[in-house]
């Protein structure tokens, strides 16, 4: 042995280590890829062998050729391997490659589930340690749930190096198995006051990164988090908690308040950058949440901004990044503070550091006013020529278009001015924005009536440049703007003043050259241009320059009939037709101006972004509905494949239907309206009174002062906006002093057409009035437009599982799965059998019962959120922050044992539970696990030696406390909760009552069985409503009526019918008195039959399971408004245990603790009132003490479980 | 893994034209040694600053600590939309030199092996360009997507060390913690330098592997992280034993031959070899 193991050692001398590799790879540097294969090949080699030293080490070189990126999935299984050697050296090796190389997708993953176990409970904390940090990195939703107990645990080891592991990697397990959040976050919890400032810092980790992304379920943790932030010293842990809280401020603005002070505080004595930093970005969410009007945060404010600019001035280029960063989020609810450092940010913007420009670029678009926006777009105008590289040009023009643009053009008061911008923004070579240098230019023109005219001078300008724009490929992105030069020329060209020479500049060959989609604008504006200098003529009498410019129309067109593109090529023939017939027709001397034009008559309005997706859907409208049935199976295979595309299908629909009902043509009205609405070229037959070009609405009211046209026109092709700056001055000037003028002389007057007044005395920003009538056109909304705006929700968000309520008691189902032997007695659990009827029949019923659970749970939750946030607004409304009780199991006195070892103690024994909880759940999982768990099952048998030892001891263990009473200590006969309602000889009845949480409601199960050998049908349930209780009946049917029975009876069948009871007062049992009428039917006939019953409500039935912590127990017991009762039972011989399920089972408790003969019990009404037991076992009795809100009540519940428990 | 030398540590070098270029390219300490070392980079400082700071580390911030060289200039373009968040606050770490040859990689999320190799090359792209004394901040590659992350890196001699992360954390508190991480290597190779990554990327892995786990910073304290490093290497070294002891042997005479095979190579031609040093792999 000694010698294989030497000899072994000597072959692997010889093997190639990672550092040979690495030496081979960078000695072949010519035939890397070839030396690299040579080597793999090598590995393989290695991987055969039985040696796992030569197997790790083949492992490690393939670890560093994944770095290299080759692909090393295929070595998966050898990974797996190493990864389970017994020696920590290999082990690290495995974990490493599989934390390189493993994810969701690697099918052996699941390979791993018991190594990781088995490291994971490994003696040696740096085999823990290692499984732990591979797992973090390839985990799992399968390993997720398999080992979320395993290393729950782990977060109580002894060592502070595994528990901080333990917690760090719960935050991964939640991920991939939200189930287990709520089970193991108490626990988490705990860990935020960890001894071990590693632990801590962990915890405060992982609980932060939830909370960030679910906030709201981590309100009731503020109070912690203060008392940790006030106390901890350690810089990392307090940032991760004041990031927190500026997630947790927007949604409790009084918490907010609460934070100002200890922040600031912060702020003035640290001197840590990092934390004054953070804590500057959270006082700023502070502020935010506060909103404004509250003066006494200006001091704050102005704070923040001030130590804002130190950084800002910092000659460390980080701080300054970071100083603009914050000062970005002040910008958007205090921008005047920010406004001040104007000096300071448009010096950032000659910063040599691009990412600190960017920075001052973003805080510029807050900063612009009416006042200076012309002057800082000019500063960013001179930057746009000095910058080199072309993204952080392309970042300025966004920059100067988002500016300008902002809250509707708000900013802009000459519309000239920008027009020439975005004019020179054309000359920007290889930019990728044309397209929103366009758009805007659509925008504007079709928006701002009054420019319009302007407009269509610039864009003919640049038509006829075209050459300079389009010239080279390198422009590619710019020629954009000669789509919306030649629409805006196109669409309004009655402004134009040469019309026939833009004609002829579109019709150039050049043009060609363009991408298609510009050329087939250019068709169909060619035509609108046509059509406008045909009526011209016409109206001059001037046939003969008409029919020249037809002909020139003629001649030009067929260029773009040739066009490989399709649109351009359709447009083009069927306009060079339209324009041959319009030949014809001048040839005869018919006018025709009238007609062409009228092809674009009328006026598009702008469509809102969402419009279409507001339309609301008519009622009546079922748009999933089939139009016509899908083909039936029968037909042919083949035409199966068309059917799967539902579009195709519907289309095809259509054509086939000659005849359409009345939905039918309004939807298809509706569509057709839409498709209308979206087609820029679709002219509306709007209901506005103009729609002709010849009335060119807003000449008149251009105001104030008419601006030389002839200045930027002058320069040879394109305007400068440069002299805007300047005009614009002037035109200030000018108004301020006519303005004056007009206040000295008539102060009473209001001013001329302006959309605001102001009596200010100085120049504000409001005084500055537009030159022109910005007259935005508001963007069309369809008719009664939804205002829904949830389409912003990711619906694959990850983190959305994780948004669980926190701070409900734990459902006894809410267990971490662990993985056990099955348990022989678990068979007879009493639960299962009694329920035979849901059990046994299908999916239906236990739906139903899922689905109220489900409304149960919510209910609960509101309710829970209630009463956590009367917790919270204490804290809140107190200043010293209470410490907060972290209560262990602290039930009234006697129950009371030391928390510590009865923490070990439980470990084992929940473990047992669980895995009794773990096999039903198995039962009932669908078939996609099941082989895995196969496989666990045949390796349960090793742990059942384990466990086993593990069990005895703690079985017998007194004061050892159980979780609830579903243990099992001796056989119990089947329970039912349904008792017999009534019978005879056709029917047999029989009923339980349940209580939901849903607007104090009972629901009613009758099961309701057949014994004759006719069929029971048009079964019907009649109750004679008390003033307490009430049947909820259908809408629309009298107190009188009966409820009908959903199904019907054939010979031997039974069936369960549910109704919900209304029920007002709880406190007393209830009985009402009702009828089952049915008609049964054999051969001989029917008869009409009767059945008289009596519903028994007993108080029980009002009380809902609701698991309850034990501390939130004891909170509630030491409340001190419950009234309290007793009873005793004497001569029980049942086992305590049996005891206990019985009292849960009948009366809907569960067990909160239990302590030897000692067991605390908590349940919950339908209408909130808390029900609290304690129930004593004495030599052959039982006393049982309950606490409750409402004293009757409990009086009726203690008489029941008397009953209940005298049978015992 | 046999417990190699770092190569630079084999002595008998001739002071040549040579070993010196070599040594000027490939032997660059990543921390500058003993006096020219601002106080600020000092450990004991560090520790004075932390204690000062209240214990925990983090007392220093990074922005006070000088920055050593980086290159170039702006990046960005237009952003992707954001993808889909990934689980992982850290979402990768890579070190690569200032030829863009990965030293390490460690994703926290996952990505195909083409798909980091590409990731690799525009962050070393995005971050070689940026000048000397920009700051360290980069809004996101492409693709590490979404606008949520930031690349966060700082340049070491021939190293870059870059982390990319995500909103939650602090941009300050990351720098400092990449000059914790270059610290702690420097600790536990002794004057390290990039061909101690070279060589031993898996020990740097396993270093790294008790600072941040699954993307969650876990330790920022040095002391803990080498003190953990320390004892597992003595347990790894307990377990070779023996049977370790040839293959040790056998390795330290494979590293005798190291410095021998470049100088074998380019010690006819130096003037025209050496500009091309930099460059191997």
């Amino acid at each position: 042995m000694a010698l294989k193991m030497v000899k072994g050692s000597i072959d692997r001398m010889f093997d190639k280590n990672l550092q040979d590799l690495v030496r081979g790879i960078r000695n072949h540097k010519e035939d890397e890829a070839k030396y690299i294969s040579q080597c793999i090949d090598e590995i393989k080699q290695e991987l055969k062998q039985d040696n796992i030293a030569v197997k790790a080490n083949a492992v490690c070189k393939l670890t560093y050729l994944q770095m290299l990126g080759y692909d090393i999935s295929w070595a998966a299984f050898n990974i797996i391997e190493v990864m389970s050697a017994s020696k920590f050296t290999f082990k690290r090796i495995g974990y490493l490659a599989a934390s390189q190389s493993f994810h969701e997708g690697t099918d052996v993953i699941m390979l791993t589930t018991n190594q990781i176990r088995k490291d994971l409970s490994s003696p040696s904390q740096y085999d823990t340690g290692v499984a732990l940090t591979g797992l973090s990195c390839f985990v799992t939703p399968d390993l997720a749930r398999d080992l979320a107990n395993d290393i729950m645990t782990l977060m109580s080891h002894t060592k502070p190096y595994i528990r901080k592991k333990a917690v760090l990697i719960m935050y991964k397990v939640f991920l991939k198995y939200p189930e287990s959040l709520r089970p193991a976050f108490p626990r988490l919890k705990e860990k935020l006051e960890d001894p071990d400032p590693g632990v801590q810092s962990a915890a405060v980790n992982v609980i932060c990164e939830l909370a960030r992304r679910n906030p709201k379920n981590y309100l009731s943790l503020a109070p912690l988090f203060f008392k940790l932030m006030t106390s901890s010293t350690n810089n990392w842990v307090l940032i991760k908690i004041i990031k927190l809280f500026g997630a947790l401020t927007p949604l409790e603005p009084r918490l907010g308040k609460k934070l100002i002070e200890p922040l600031t505080n912060l702020i003035h004595s640290t001197s840590a950058m990092s934390l004054l930093y953070e804590c500057v970005n959270t006082v700023i969410a502070v502020l935010i949440s506060l909103s404004s009007g509250m003066p006494n945060h200006s001091a704050s404010i102005q704070l923040c901004v001030q130590k804002l600019r130190i950084l800002i001035e910092d000659s460390d280029q980080n701080l300054k990044y970071l100083g603009l960063l914050a000062m970005s989020k002040i910008l958007k609810t205090h921008p005047k503070s920010v406004q001040s450092h104007k000096d300071l940010i448009l010096q950032c913007l000659d910063d040599k550091d691009e990412s600190i420009r960017l920075r001052a670029l973003d805080l510029l678009y807050g900063m612009v006013s009416k006042k200076n926006l012309m002057e800082i777009v000019k500063k960013l105008m001179t930057h746009v020529d000095k910058a080199e590289g072309t993204t952080y040009r392309d970042e300025l023009l966004t920059k100067i278009i988002d500016i300008c643009s902002q809250s509707n053009y708000q900013h802009i008061t000459n519309f000239e001015w920008y027009i020439s911008i975005l004019v020179e923004l054309t000359r920007l070579e290889g930019t990728r924005h044309g397209h929103l240098i366009a758009a805007q230019m659509l925008d504007v023109a079709i928006r701002v009536k009054a420019i319009r005219k302007f407009a269509v001078s610039q864009m003919s300008t640049l038509l006829d440049n075209a050459h300079l724009v389009a010239s080279s490929t390198q422009r590619n992105g710019i020629c954009e703007v000669l789509y919306a030069a030649a629409w805006i020329c196109g669409e309004f060209s009655e402004h134009l003043q040469e019309p026939q020479h833009t004609l002829e500049a579109m019709l150039r060959p050049k043009v060609t050259t363009l991408p298609g989609h510009i050329q087939a604008v250019y068709v169909q504006n060619v035509v609108k241009l046509y059509a406008s200098i045909l009526q011209q003529k016409e109206q001059a009498a001037d046939m003969e320059e008409a029919q020249a410019v037809t002909q020139l129309m003629v001649d030009r067109l067929p260029q773009f009939v040739q066009s490989a593109d399709l649109e351009v090529q359709e447009r083009a023939s069927c306009i060079l037709q339209l324009v041959k017939h319009v030949q014809k027709l001048q040839a005869k001397a018919v006018p025709v101006a009238e007609e062409v034009s009228a092809l674009f008559a009328g006026e598009l309005n702008p469509v809102a972004p969402k419009a279409q997706k507001k339309v609301p859907v008519p009622e009546g409208l079922d748009l999933d509905a089939w139009i016509n049935e899908p083909l039936s199976d029968s037909e042919s295979e083949d035409e199966k494949p068309k059917a799967m595309f539902h579009e195709e299908e519907q289309r095809q629909a259509k054509h086939r239907l000659p005849e359409v009902d009345e939905e039918e043509l309004a939807r298809r009205r509706e569509a057709r309206k839409q498709e209308q609405a979206n087609n820029p070229f679709y002219i509306k037959s709007s209901p506005s009174p103009q729609k002709r070009y010849q009335d060119t609405p807003g000449v008149e009211h251009i105001p104030v002062v008419q601006i030389d046209l002839s200045v930027p026109l002058k320069v040879p092709g394109l305007p400068l906006s440069d002299q805007y700056v300047r005009l614009e001055e002037e035109r200030r000037h000018r108004q301020r002093l006519e303005k004056d003028k007009r206040r000295k002389k008539r102060r009473d007057k209001e001013k001329k057409g302006k959309r605001r007044h102001s009596s200010l005395p100085t120049e504000s920003d409001e005084d500055i009035a537009p030159a022109q009538q910005v007259d935005i056109v508001t963007e069309e909304m369809p008719e009664n437009a939804l205002p829904s705006d949830e389409d912003d929700k990711d619906p694959n968000d990850p983190y959305r599982a994780l948004d669980i309520d926190l701070d409900k008691p734990l459902a006894d189902s809410e267990k971490l799965p662990v993985q056990k032997h099955r348990n022989a007695e678990n068979a007879k659990s009493p639960e299962k059998e009694d329920v035979p009827v849901v059990e046994k029949k299908s999916k239906k019923p236990k739906k139903k019962e899922k689905k109220h659970k489900e409304k149960e749970r919510e209910k609960e939750k509101k309710k829970e959120k209630e009463r956590k946030g009367e917790d919270l607004d204490f804290w809140l409304s107190t200043t010293p922050p209470p410490a907060p009780v972290p209560s262990t199991d602290t039930l009234s006195a006697n129950t009371n044992t030391d928390a510590a070892p009865k923490d070990e103690l439980e470990e084992p024994r929940r473990e047992a539970q669980d895995g009794e909880d773990q096999d039903q759940d198995q039962e009932k999982k669908p078939s996609k696990h099941k082989k895995k768990h196969k496989k666990e099952r045949e390796e349960r048998p090793k742990d059942k030696k384990r466990s086993r030892k593990k069990l005895p001891g703690s079985e017998e263990a007194p004061g050892e406390p159980v979780q609830n009473g579903a243990l099992e200590e001796g056989p119990l006969p089947p329970m039912s909760s349904y008792s017999l309602l009534a019978e005879n000889s056709y029917i047999k009845m029989t009923y339980g009552v349940q209580g939901s949480l849903q607007d104090s409601q009972v629901t009613v199960s009758i099961i309701l069985e057949n014994r004759s050998s006719s069929v029971l049908k048009s079964m019907e349930l009649s109750v004679l409503d008390s003033l307490n209780t009430r049947m909820a009946r259908p809408e629309g049917s009298s107190v009188h009526d009966g409820v009908p029975v959903p199904f019907q009876l054939p010979p031997g069948v039974s069936n369960e019918a549910q109704f919900v009871f209304t029920v007002q007062s709880i406190v007393m049992a209830q009985k009402l008195k009702g009828t089952l009428s049915f008609i049964a039917k054999d051969d001989e006939g029917a008869t009409h039959e009767k059945l008289d019953f009596k519903l028994h409500f007993s108080c029980s039935s009002y009380l809902t399971t609701t698991p309850c912590y034990s501390d939130a127990f004891a909170k509630l017991l030491e409340s001190g408004d419950l009234s309290m009762s007793s009873i005793r039972v004497d001569g029980i011989s049942m086992s305590f245990q049996n005891l206990l399920t019985k009292i849960c089972f009948h009366h809907h408790f569960s067990v909160v603790e239990r302590v030897d003969s000692c067991a605390s019990m908590y349940s919950r009404s339908v209408q909130g009132h808390h029900v609290c037991l304690l129930v004593k076992r004495g030599e052959n009795s039982v006393s049982v003490d309950g606490k409750c809100s409402d004293a009757t009540l409990l009086s009726n519940v203690l008489e029941e479980m008397k009953a209940t428990l005298a049978t015992c | 893994m046999s417990n190699t030398p770092a190569p630079r540590r084999v002595h008998g070098r001739p002071s040549d034209e040579w070993a010196r270029t070599w040594k000027r390219f490939r032997f660059l300490p990543l921390l500058p040694r003993p006096s020219p070392a601002p106080p600020g980079l000092r450990p004991a400082a560090r520790e004075r600053a932390r204690a000062r700071a209240g214990g925990g580390g983090w007392g220093k911030i990074a922005g006070e600590i000088p920055r050593r060289g980086s290159r170039a200039r702006p990046r960005p373009g237009p952003q992707r939309p954001p993808g889909r968040p990934g689980p992982a606050m850290i979402k990768a770490i890579l070190i690569f030199n200032n030829h863009g040859k990965p030293r390490l990689s460690k994703f926290y999320q996952p990505y195909s092996e083409d798909t980091q190799q590409q990731i690799i090359r525009e962050t070393f792209h995005l971050v070689s360009k940026r000048d000397e004394n920009v700051c360290n901040f980069l809004e996101g590659g492409l693709l590490i997507g979404g606008s949520d992350n930031k690349l966060i890196y700082r340049h070491y001699a021939t190293l870059y060390f870059v982390f990319c992360v995500d909103s939650s954390e602090s941009e300050l508190g990351i720098l400092d913690l990449i000059q914790v991480f270059v610290e702690t290597l420097d600790k536990c190779f002794e004057n390290v330098c990039e061909l101690d990554l070279i060589f031993h990327v898996d020990k740097v892995h396993n270093i790294l592997a008790e600072m941040v786990m699954g993307g969650m910073v876990l330790e920022t304290n040095m002391n803990e992280i080498v003190t953990q490093i320390d004892a597992q290497n003595k347990l790894e070294k307990s377990e070779a034993g023996l049977a370790g002891a040839p293959a040790r042997a056998v390795s330290a005479v494979k590293n005798m031959n190291l410095p021998e095979i470049p100088r074998n190579i380019n010690i006819g031609d130096i003037s025209i070899k050496v500009p091309n040093l930099p460059s191997f792999k």
